[in-house]
């Protein structure tokens, strides 16, 4: 069975795979980009796993630690990627651990990680929507009226996605400050090493940079052809 | 170096570190620590794998030669040591203040 579901938020995007799990579907497989999802009826009486989400840049070569670390305390992946830093994990056994984090403060880093990233997004999106303004301009000097529409347009979604991740990211940090101070836990202060960001921001640069390079060759390929 | 802006450290962080005193994989760290807390503490592996990446961040572990080279093994470093000696002098202040009140 297909589900399409859209989610802004880790804990009611869990609360939902834990009432499929309940009902006894069983989660097979993601798409978090076209936010789809495969669920398999289980028997009845038979165990029906969890699904949780950690969200973390794993680099290739730490992928079989990383995926040894889940599986012996029960859980296995159900969606990686090594260009996304979503990972979806179920629980292999009635055996699992009941969660794959056991405290509150690796929740909140896993939701700040993502609350981060969305602001350096649209830190790069905004540069992109300035970037196109030069084309814009150039467009509307040489009177090309294809061109001023398409960019003119791609402007603003790229605004309207700027402003959305800026939004969002904005809420996930302060969302996880409410969830502090109301279980009064201590905070983890040892987060320093966190590579996620780093990682992530240094992947969308380099599609950046190819999809610039792209662009160029199809300009001029475009270009040669048509004289 | 101020270290004391990273204390008191979490549970979880102590008793990785002093499960690393000895090097070990990740999953054996996670069994280590419940080992050593007699169960009390178990630590999932999310919790756990950012653990690993926060330390070795702030180099108070590290990765050291295994035989196989797609399980990364770890082990304290002597900064983390520090940590660990800095923080223990902190409990013990706390446990004797308690006894101190006949706690």
């Amino acid at each position: 069975m297909k589900r399409f579901k859209a989610f802004f938020d880790f804990e009611k995007e869990e609360a939902w795979l834990d009432e499929m799990s309940e009902k006894g579907y069983r989660l097979d497989s993601v798409n978090p980009w076209l936010c789809i999802y495969t669920f398999t009826k289980v028997e009845e009486g038979e165990f029906c796993p969890k699904s949780r989400i950690d969200f973390r840049m794993v680099p290739g070569k730490d992928k079989v630690e990383y995926k040894e670390c889940f599986r012996g305390s029960g859980w296995e992946l159900v969606y990686s990627s090594n260009n996304a830093a979503q990972q979806y994990f179920r629980q292999i056994s009635p055996a699992a651990s009941d969660d794959i984090f056991s405290d509150k403060s690796s929740v909140v880093q896993r939701n700040k990680r993502l609350g981060r990233l969305m602001l350096v997004s649209s830190i790069i999106f905004s540069i992109i929507a300035m970037m196109q303004f030069v084309c814009l301009t150039d467009a509307i000097r040489n009177t090309d009226s294809f061109w001023t529409v398409f960019f003119t347009a791609f402007g603003i979604c790229l605004a309207g996605v700027a402003v959305v991740t800026l939004v969002a990211g904005n809420r996930f940090l302060s969302k996880d400050m409410k969830g502090l101070d109301a279980v009064v836990e201590q905070e983890d202060n040892t987060s320093a090493g966190d590579k996620t960001v780093r990682r992530m921001v240094g992947r969308m640069v380099v599609w950046l940079i190819i999809s610039v390079a792209a662009g160029f060759a199809v300009g001029s390929i475009v270009s040669l052809v048509t004289g | 170096m101020n270290r004391s802006k990273y204390l008191p450290l979490t549970e979880t962080t102590f008793y990785i570190l002093v499960a690393l005193l000895e090097p070990g994989h990740g999953y054996y760290i996670m069994q280590k620590v419940e080992e050593l807390s007699g169960g009390d503490v178990r630590v999932a592996a999310g919790t756990m794998y950012g653990a690993i990446e926060n330390l070795l961040g702030l180099k108070w572990i590290k990765a050291v030669p295994g035989e196989d080279k797609r399980r990364k093994v770890y082990q304290i470093t002597e900064t983390g040591k520090e940590v660990l000696k800095e923080e223990s002098k902190r409990l013990k202040k706390l446990v004797d203040v308690a006894g101190k009140h006949s706690l």
